[in-house]
């Protein structure tokens, strides 16, 4: 899975619980994201402004048994913002997202706010979100704004809720 | 709690909602939906600049006075009622415009329908943006 990203400078706060850093591969920027301990499951990431550049974007976790998620470039998106986001958060962020671009979802727009990070998707018609949120967890929201009518679905961990909203996003990339 | 808060009646006021440059979608030109919902800081209350007080541009001045960023104003007006919402003034000792559009009634589902609805008003009518800002 492979997205191409727009970010900006990356800092980690004094207060931060995974380290950010951002290294040159192969001609390009590579972003990586850890937590300092195994102990700490928490961070506050803080992004700064402009200058953006295309980067790749890999994000990984070290939850024992969870294992890191795939390298994510995200394709003309930007994380912006500050977030406090849980590591297991981020496995399960990334997990969804991995699994809403295998049906076809085109990259999303992708940020971290004051309560997490979110990613964003615009289809004609429809607005679809995908939100990781301490301490709900993942949400995901459909908006269709002809009928003015809305879906969301708490995506619990294990369960049903991440192959709902993977059907949800089918039907919005399927040509009908 | 908004008893001594005067709703806002006249339907044809302009409300100036500034977006945070973190808020500003580069490739789609346009504002996440983000930032036409209050973060869970804002205790369901979406800070706006009242149009009747202050333009579009002195509002933007004012909030970057204090200290914040903007990439720009963008206004909503008799859409918030449309919507469902209330506007209730609600002046500060450094801006006398201050005004929030209260969604503190409505679930979490609903606020993100409404803000996107919000959004979609917002930008058919953006109204300041100051030059140079554009990430």
């Amino acid at each position: 899975m492979n997205f191409n990203l727009y970010y900006g400078d990356l800092m980690s706060s004094p207060a931060a619980k995974i380290s950010i850093g951002s290294h040159p591969v192969g001609g390009r920027q590579r972003l990586d994201l850890r937590p300092s301990s195994p102990q700490q499951t928490a961070a506050v990431v803080t992004i700064g402004a402009a200058p953006f550049r295309l980067a790749s974007l890999a994000a990984k976790t070290a939850m024992p048994g969870v294992g890191p998620p795939p390298p994510l470039d995200v394709q003309r998106a930007r994380i912006l913002g500050i977030g406090v986001v849980t590591e297991g958060r981020i496995s399960q962020f990334f997990k969804v997202l991995s699994q809403v671009t295998e049906v076809g979802m085109p990259p999303p727009y992708v940020y971290v706010d004051d309560e997490g990070l979110v990613a964003e998707w615009s289809f004609p018609g429809h607005e679809v979100s995908l939100h990781s949120e301490a301490p709900e967890g993942l949400w995901a929201h459909v908006s269709d704004m002809k009928a003015d009518t809305y879906k969301e679905r708490h995506l619990a961990t294990d369960g049903s809720g991440p192959a709902e909203f993977v059907g949800w996003v089918q039907d919005l990339v399927t040509p009908r | 709690m908004t008893s001594h808060r005067a709703r806002l009646e006249d339907q044809d006021e302009l409300l100036h909602r500034q977006v945070h440059p973190h808020m500003w979608k580069v490739v789609e030109g346009r504002p996440s939906s983000s930032a036409f919902r209050p973060s869970k800081k804002d205790d369901g209350q979406l800070s706006v600049a009242r149009g009747s007080k202050v333009s579009a541009e002195e509002a933007y001045r004012r909030y970057v006075a204090r200290g914040l960023s903007s990439s720009g104003v963008w206004s909503t007006v008799a859409e918030v009622t449309a919507v469902g919402l209330v506007a209730y003034d609600d002046p500060l000792p450094d801006d006398d415009a201050h005004a929030f559009i209260d969604f503190r009634d409505h679930k979490r589902g609903e606020i993100e329908h409404i803000s996107n609805k919000l959004r979609s008003f917002a930008c058919a009518r953006l109204s300041y943006r100051p030059e140079g800002d554009a990430p």
